[in-house]
């Protein structure tokens, strides 16, 4: 499935946790590429391992108890293919911030407290560009306007405790972009915030997307904002993808039950995403402990097609037609 | 900022009052006659009598209660009565080497101990951790007045490195003065360190596991500037609040430690006012101690408000 013209290419990615005896596997062998400019949506529900994947990229999970086992991740940027998972600590930090940026969920903790707006945006600008401090300073003010926040020179020396949640996600990701990075992890940006600043979150990032003709692997639990920013979804439970394709694809023919359902249970009025209650899925049962899967299809103890023959291997992703593909022995009888 | 000061001013000022008060109020509440006490059992009833006026002991109760504020306002402590000078005068003399012992101890703790403790958080469960964990609790729980003697037996008495005991001769520059005070700053600095080794420990793992330190490594920082800059930077506040503490203890663990190591400084002068019953001058240390105390506590919140912007005034 290796596509030559993808900026990263993520290749059996097995990521574990120790915890005693215990081995929770966390990420278990999830595969996908994206090219420049394109983005992927990474959704699932709680627990499926969507934020583990996205940090397993960045090399920025704690180690121990996580250790990434398998296998690659090919980031092909500037002509140069890399594997990240080989690289050194001290070649990574090259990447990180520079090449690969990331946003996550919390902007109310996400931000260092201590530190100005301004100072937050700039360190990385002095890091990997170089600049001066008094040109790092100006161009963060520029960033802050870029993300529409009014008044940038007097906000940039503020603190965050100054700013809403809507607010501070701008600053992370005028401190995200601020690079230039040909990959933006999005960790669940708008999961955090209200409605209609998700909205606007979610057209900041687009724009500035096509504008610096990024990739973008977008995290998410919420079906309703993979309609408005993906071009491709990847649907992931308990460690593996289940189901991936175009957007249209997903949305509208989805094959794998827990693809339908998931689509079943998403609210039919988006104020409805307010009410956290409405937003989660209504499928019986939950996500198998990363301790325990059980064997098999991980989604059979709670899938109403499943038969013996779905416990009894696991899986191979099959293609339908096109890059849609699905995980589920059954899907042609779904 | 400015009304912040002068709004704890105002409160330093009124725990001040009623420092005093229990001061004027210990030297008349015990039972017995203050000057009777002093003067011991062989005086007469005219040398009481004499002392009682020289007091002003003779007067009515509110009346002393208003001039002893009165005086301590002036810092106007009163006479010894055995030292022949000032109140004011003898804790002159011996103030400065309680300061610096203070001093040197506060800097032995923090300059090890905030260090050892960043360092431990970063390689949490490393050796380097579990090493300075096994000394802090050794260090922690050895007395002072042990770790003070065992050092005398060494490092004075059998190798001659430094003095046995004493400040060094009244006109001695800094640096000699220092120089006797080595040992004892070691032993009451060691705990203290292990005190500011584990706290440090603690506040930073609870900060390293914030988001923003997240970010900041997400950002491709060196991991020196994460933990220097982001971390750190965080924990200092609650860091400084053991050094505050630490300090504050090391002035009121003054009387100990200077009984042990016979060093002439305010603890040693109160130790002996009290045994002489040298009532001016216990209430003069008391209430200068009690001050350097709320000062150091005063110190410390305003600091907190320059390093936090989030501390409302
Ligand atoms: N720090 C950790 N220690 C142990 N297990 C973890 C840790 N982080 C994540 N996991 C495991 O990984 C699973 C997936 O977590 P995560 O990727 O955060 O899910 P989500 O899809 O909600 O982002 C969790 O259910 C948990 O078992
Ligand atoms: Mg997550």
């Amino acid at each position: 499935m290796s596509d030559p013209a993808a900026l990263i290419t993520v290749d059996d990615l097995r990521t574990i946790f120790r915890t005693g005896e215990e081995v929770a596997r966390a990420v278990d062998g999830v595969s996908f590429s994206l090219r420049a400019g394109e983005t992927l949506a990474l959704v699932g529900e709680s627990g499926s391992g969507k934020s583990v994947t996205a940090l397993s990229i960045m090399r920025l999970l704690p180690m121990p108890p996580a250790q990434i086992v398998g296998r690659r991740i090919v980031f092909a940027d500037r002509g140069t293919e890399q594997d990240l998972l080989t690289l050194t600590e001290r070649q990574m930090r090259r990447i990180r911030g520079r090449r690969i940026a990331m946003v996550f969920q919390e902007p109310m903790s996400s931000l260092n407290p201590l530190l100005t707006i301004g100072e937050q945006i700039a360190e990385g600008l002095r890091l990997h560009l170089g600049l001066s401090r008094a040109a790092a300073a100006e161009r963060a003010c520029e960033l802050l306007a870029r993300v529409n926040i009014p008044d940038p020179v007097r906000r940039s020396g503020e603190y965050p405790h100054r700013l809403s949640g809507g607010m501070r996600q701008r600053v992370m990701i005028a401190a995200a972009l601020g690079c230039n990075p040909a990959l933006l992890i999005a960790d669940e940006p708008t999961t955090a915030l209200d409605v209609t600043i998700q909205g606007q979150i979610l057209e900041l990032l687009r724009s500035l997307q096509q504008e610096l003709c990024m990739a973008m692997l977008f995290v998410t639990h919420d079906l309703g904002v993979v309609s408005e920013v993906a071009d491709r979804v990847a649907v992931m439970y308990a460690g593996r993808i289940v189901e991936t394709g175009s957007r249209a694809e997903i949305l509208s023919a989805p094959r794998h039950p827990y693809t339908k359902a998931l689509l079943g249970s998403v609210p039919r009025r988006r104020s409805a995403r307010r009410d956290p209650a409405a937003r989660l899925p209504a499928i019986p049962g939950q996500v198998p402990s990363a301790a325990q899967l059980p064997p098999g299809c991980t989604f059979a103890p709670r899938c109403g097609l499943a038969i013996p023959a779905c416990t009894a291997a696991r899986p191979a992703l099959q293609p339908i037609a096109g890059a849609h593909a699905v995980r589920c022995i059954r899907w042609r009888e779904t | 900022m400015a009304a912040y000061i002068l709004r704890r001013l105002a409160g330093m000022i009124a725990v001040m009052f009623i420092v005093a008060t229990l001061v004027f109020a210990i030297a008349h509440i015990i039972p017995g006659d203050p000057a009777g006490v002093m003067l011991g059992p062989s005086a007469t009833a005219e040398d009481v009598a004499a002392l009682r006026t020289r007091l002003g002991l003779d007067r009515p109760l509110p009346e002393q209660y208003v001039r002893f504020l009165g005086a301590a306002v002036s810092l106007d402590l009163g006479q010894s009565i055995f030292l022949g000078r000032s109140v004011l005068q003898a804790l002159g003399e011996r103030a400065p080497l309680t300061l610096l012992l203070t001093g040197m101890a506060a800097a032995l703790a923090v300059l090890i101990g905030v260090p050892v403790g960043v360092l431990s958080a970063v390689w949490r469960g490393g050796a380097f951790d579990q090493a300075g964990t096994a000394l802090s609790m050794v260090a922690a729980s050895l007395p002072s007045f042990w770790i003070g003697l065992t050092l005398i037996e060494y490092l004075a008495v059998r190798w001659h490195e430094f003095p046995v005991a004493g400040y060094g001769a009244p006109g001695a520059g800094l640096l000699e003065h220092m120089r006797f005070l080595v040992l004892p700053a070691i032993a009451v600095g060691l705990p203290n360190t292990a005190l500011i080794t584990r706290f440090t420990r603690t506040s930073m793992l609870d900060v390293l596991h914030e988001d923003y330190v997240r970010t900041a490594r997400a950002k491709g920082l060196h991991p020196a500037t994460v933990v220097i800059k982001h971390a750190f930077r965080n924990a200092r506040t609650a860091v400084l609040t053991v050094i505050g503490l630490v300090v504050a203890g090391l002035i009121g663990g003054a009387i100990v430690t200077e009984t042990v190591f016979g060093l002439p400084g305010v603890g040693n002068l109160v130790v002996s006012a009290v045994l002489r019953r040298d009532y001016p001058v216990i209430q003069g240390a008391l209430l200068v101690i009690s001050g350097i105390y709320v000062l150091v506590n005063l110190g410390v919140d305003l600091l907190y408000a320059v390093l936090d912007p989030r501390v409302r005034y």
